[in-house]
């Protein structure tokens, strides 16, 4: 199961601080995400990144998740 | 591929491919590009920092000979605010359509209200300056906190601030809140020994780059536009356009010249779509390039800021909790990098507990842009300035403090995930291990240290590799090179493919030639475009290898690659063929060796990095005389250490500049008083004594070779380590940036009184 850890707005909205999730990659995970908090619709995508057990993932969708893998939603990282 | 110290090219200092153009004044930069029959395009500005548009009248201006086009706002596609954002992501296009050219108000000194192409510069002036604007001047706020007070002039009123719930009833200043929280803050300061309190502001300050915004754009009959101009990313300046103009991708062509300097402020198109509008009026090429005056008063500077913020600590030195407020100013239009400061500010250290919120503000300034780090040099310095603080409060070396609290591998950032691979410590170490660090101080001197903390990313990134008939390379990118990308690129291809890198040509392609990369920015190119050449580069062997079997008729698999050859045992004998030879036969053994990749490059490790500063300071006048100078970072591993150490050393004098003098003097009606560099002061080459490094390389396992980005760290500690030193040399600590004579003279006298 990937915990999936709020913070933020996003912990107001899910109402929740963290979760497990049972889902194979990134895509699997938003899916079941804003199925269970139909709060988060549309807001997993909005200027956020994924930081997934440590890195921070860029667009992602297709990222793997293993069974202890650790997800936070991070403000996207801006270029200078 | 290894990430030891042993290889041929990784590591040593050819000399630039672009060196000698560049130095000898042959390389071609954005406003060395002409066509025949160019048109010459000048920008109608407001003069007011906040005013309605009543009306505005062409009339006579289009009446002068010369004079071939005028565009306004009506001449660009309405976006509706459903279509504002890509993907969800920023830029918001509605704000960028607006910014580029004001439709009904001017939000800023310098907005751009109308543009003009004519047969020559006098005459494009002379007919801006008979176009006739009718201006209703309103209240203005160019102040952060002043644009936060319930009665401050609104910029919007439509503007509501996000990020609360429930959603604000009246219109605001404050375009969106964040809040980030670790742990139990309450808790936190509540088992804190110690707490230190502070109030910082810091001012806008200008990315600086020396060569002027500047373009020229055709369209032909056709409908095909071609671009040449100076960016970070001449894949953003067509996706832009496109966006902006209504037009398709396929439409737009985008050839990049040589850029002189961007450091995030090329980042975003303020010419290029105007440029286009010109073009397809009058039908003839426009050239357009700013004048310094302009890039200071209409192009973004970084963000300025207000900041509060506490710390919390035992006696024994271990931090317990933060928490802050940080308002940044977004300039006319949201999107300061308030968040990514909130993000950064306490990144180097292992604190439970912290509560940072942040506010983008809108103010009547030409709206922000990045800078280098964006976000985080200021918010650094607030929290740097706060543990050297709370250093001399408990009696402790400031080094050791940061040494005790410091984020390693497995520690959690402020903003939730933990570190993978990070050598935060191993700076620290170098830096007491360093000479600089325990050299004697004579009478009105001081030393500060300071760290920074970058996140680093990848990206969109693509990459080919062409073997020549002769057994030469060239190696085909689509990312600008501001910071010595084309050597970086041509020393992992040759390290690769094992060849001389005088053998390695880099290529910057434009749109219609190469694939899509993301922009020239992030600290991304070297690592991500990196990993694209070399993964190309193993393309291209693999091919070779399978032509050697082919030639030698023994299976691939017997076939390996080593310093550039092919070698096998062919019927007993130990052979080897010369990548040279392999591609002399590339006819016989199948056509043309090409090697591609594209790649949404993942695995950036973060950056670290520590400051040493050693100042004087002249009681009498509050001059700061930097006097010894040490930038000491992570670096992952140098691909060439010389452009590396420069990535150190021109961030280190820019951090000077943003602590010691940069800053946007505004006078009482909200004009830049100045718009030019005698009066912007940033630093020089006799300001400053050479800025010494120490390339710490402890390597990032995502990249072949080890790379971590370098280009954005070391802008960030010079703020607090240059405040930290002026305030051990003068027993006084300013809290307001920049560290000027005047205010610095002032605290001292303020001391002095008491």
């Amino acid at each position: 199961m990937a915990r999936v850890i709020f913070s933020g707005e996003l912990s107001r909205l899910a109402g929740v601080q963290q979760i497990d999730i049972d889902a194979v990659d990134v895509r699997a995970l938003l899916r079941q995400l804003e199925r269970s908090y139909p709060a988060l619709q549309g807001r997993l995508s909005d200027r956020l990144a994924i930081a997934i057990d440590g890195e921070i993932i860029s667009s992602p969708l297709l990222e793997p998740l293993s069974r202890d893998s650790e997800v936070h939603f991070i403000p996207a990282i801006e270029a200078g | 591929m290894s990430t030891s110290d042993n290889f041929k090219w990784v590591g040593s200092r050819p000399i630039r491919p672009d060196g000698v153009d560049k130095v000898t004044g042959r390389a071609s930069f954005a406003a060395d590009f002409s066509l025949p029959g160019t048109l010459h395009g000048l920008i109608l500005r407001s003069p007011y920092a906040h005013a309605r548009i009543l009306s505005m009248d062409f009339s006579k201006a289009l009446a002068i000979p010369g004079v071939k086009a005028i565009v306004c706002a009506k001449d660009m596609p309405v976006i509706a605010a459903e279509a504002a954002l890509v993907g969800g992501q920023p830029p918001d296009f509605c704000d960028m359509s607006e910014n580029l050219m004001a439709r009904d108000k001017v939000l800023y000194e310098g907005h751009a209200i109308a543009a003009v192409a004519a047969t020559s510069k006098k005459i494009a002036r002379q007919a801006l300056d008979t176009i006739a604007v009718e201006y209703q001047v309103l209240p203005h706020v160019t102040d952060v906190q002043s644009a936060m007070e319930p009665n401050a002039p609104l910029l919007s009123d439509k503007r509501y601030t996000q990020g609360i719930e429930p959603r604000p009833r009246k219109p605001s200043n404050i375009a969106s809140r964040y809040e980030q929280i670790l742990g139990d803050p309450v808790q936190g300061f509540a088992e804190a020994e110690v707490t230190v309190s502070e109030e910082f502001t810091t001012q806008p300050v200008h990315q600086g780059y020396i060569e002027l915004h500047a373009c020229t754009a055709q369209i032909g009959a056709d409908g095909q536009a071609q671009i040449w101009c100076s960016s970070q990313g001449q894949f953003m300046i067509r996706a832009y356009c496109a966006k902006l103009l209504n037009m398709d991708i396929s439409q737009i062509r985008v050839i990049p010249m040589e850029i002189g300097g961007g450091f995030g402020g090329k980042t975003t198109v303020y010419l290029e779509p105007i440029a286009l509008l010109l073009a397809r009026k009058s039908g003839r090429p426009v050239k357009m390039q700013m004048t310094r005056q302009e890039v200071f008063t209409s192009t973004g500077p970084a963000s300025g800021s207000y900041i509060t913020m506490k710390l919390g600590a035992r006696k024994d030195g271990t931090i317990t909790a933060v928490e802050g407020i940080l308002c940044y100013q977004a300039g006319a239009y949201p999107g300061s990098p308030v968040r990514l400061g909130c993000m950064t500010a306490f990144a180097p250290y292992d604190i439970p507990n912290s509560k940072l919120i942040g506010y983008d503000v809108v103010v009547n300034r030409p709206k922000s842009a990045a800078y280098r780090a964006p976000g985080a040099p200021m918010a650094s310095f607030a929290a740097e300035s706060l543990i050297d603080m709370l250093a001399a409060k408990l009696g402790m070396c400031p080094l050791e403090l940061r040494l005790k609290n410091a984020a390693k591998m497995g520690t959690q950032a402020p903003y939730g995930p933990k570190f993978r691979e990070i050598g935060y410590v191993e700076t620290l170490e170098a830096a007491r291990r360093h000479p600089h660090y325990s050299a004697p101080l004579g009478p009105n001197q001081g030393r500060g240290i300071a760290s920074g903390f970058w996140f680093n990313i990848g990206g969109q990134s693509s990459a080919s590799v062409n073997i020549n008939e002769d057994g030469t390379a060239v190696v085909t990118t689509g990312n600008p090179d501001i910071g010595g990308s084309r050597a970086s690129m041509a020393i992992m291809a040759a390290e690769v493919l094992g060849i001389d890198y005088k053998k390695v040509t880099p290529v910057i392609a434009d749109t219609s030639s190469t694939a899509y990369s993301d922009l020239t920015g992030g600290s991304r190119v070297t690592f991500a475009v990196g990993m694209a050449v070399v993964e190309a580069a193993r393309d291209v062997v693999a091919q070779l290898t399978t032509r050697a079997a082919s030639l030698w008729d023994v299976p691939v698999e017997e076939v390996s690659w080593l310093d550039g050859h092919a070698l096998a045992r062919v019927q007993g004998q130990a052979q080897q063929m010369s990548l040279q030879a392999i591609a002399a036969e590339s006819a016989r053994t199948g056509g043309p060796i090409a090697g591609n990749a594209n790649i949404n490059a993942q695995g950036a490790g973060p950056g670290f990095g520590t400051h040493i500063c050693d100042v004087e300071v002249d009681p009498e006048t509050g001059r700061v005389t930097v006097l010894r100078y040490t930038a000491i970072q992570d670096v992952g591993k140098a691909i060439h250490p010389a452009y590396v150490e420069g990535q150190l050393q021109g961030g280190a004098v820019q951090g000077i500049g943003w602590a010691l003098n940069e800053e946007y003097i505004y006078d009482e009606s909200g004009n830049m008083s100045n718009q030019g560099f005698l009066d912007y002061r940033m630093p020089v080459a006799s300001d400053l004594p050479m800025i010494d490094t120490v390339l710490v390389e402890v390597p990032n396992p995502r990249h072949p070779f080890g790379v971590r980005g370098v280009g954005e760290v070391p802008i960030i500690a010079p703020l607090g380590a240059v405040a930290n030193a002026v305030a051990r040399a003068s027993g006084v600590r300013v809290f307001d940036l920049p560290i000027s004579p005047p205010r610095l003279l002032a605290a001292i006298r303020k001391k002095q009184v008491r």
